[in-house]
């Protein structure tokens, strides 16, 4: 009789455990297909973001020949205007 | 299975109690019956146990992956683009003043805005893969 309940609780944890399986293998499934439907929007989240940052580069670059610009880039916060104290001033202080 | 075996040899070997030896032989079997059932359930329990944290953490592992990318996509439409967007208007605007600008622009399909227009045009769309800019 004992050893009859053991056998029908190893089965009850068996069948439990089974279903635990078949659930975790559908969470692992619709998450691995909803990551692989994003990975076009990632890559292009990339691309877009290093073409703005290409962008701001060749800006940045600009913006040492001609400082107009600097307004423009610090009212964006992608310039701070933290090099202005550093300049000599011209009366020598 | 082989019940009727069993029995037929107890009948065989012992004429005289064949009852109780055919009793006490399937009992015996029965008893390894159990046992194999036993052994084979703790077995797959303890497969069923592996296989359960192996899928555990590979879901943990896809869910922060999926999560990382909407949080990232979400970033990107909500902060980033408005600001490079915000950042190219400003540009074609700037330009049309400081005309040296423009070749910068133009190296990104950005077109200058013309200086009678009223609004300036949306940014030139982005190339669709791999450029880089350098």
């Amino acid at each position: 009789m004992k050893n009859n309940a053991f056998t029908a609780v190893l089965a009850g944890v068996l069948v439990v455990a089974a279903f635990a399986a078949a659930l975790l293998v559908a969470r692992v499934f619709f998450g691995t297909r909803q990551l692989r439907d994003l990975q076009p929007t990632l890559m292009e989240v990339n691309n877009r973001l290093n073409f703005a940052q290409a962008l701001l580069n060749d800006t940045l670059e600009y913006s040492r020949r001609n400082p107009a610009i600097d307004s423009l880039l610090v009212s964006l916060n992608f310039k701070t205007n933290s090099a202005a104290p550093a300049r000599p001033k011209p009366d020598g202080r | 299975m082989n019940e009727p075996e069993n029995a037929g040899v107890a009948a065989r070997t012992m004429p005289g109690v064949d009852e109780p030896a055919s009793w006490q032989a399937l009992h015996e079997e029965l008893r390894r019956l159990r046992s194999l059932l036993n052994t084979t359930l703790l077995a797959m329990l303890l497969l069923s146990v592996a296989v359960n944290a192996f899928l555990f953490y590979q879901d943990r592992a896809v869910q922060t992956q999926l999560n990382e990318a909407r949080r990232m996509v979400h970033e990107f439409q909500t902060v980033k683009w408005p600001l490079v967007n915000k950042l190219v208007t400003n540009l074609q605007s700037f330009a049309q003043v400081h005309s040296d600008l423009n070749p910068i622009l133009e190296r990104y399909g950005i077109k200058p805005t013309t200086p009678g227009q009223a609004s300036p045009p949306a940014p030139a769309s982005l190339p669709s893969a791999g450029r880089t800019g350098k």
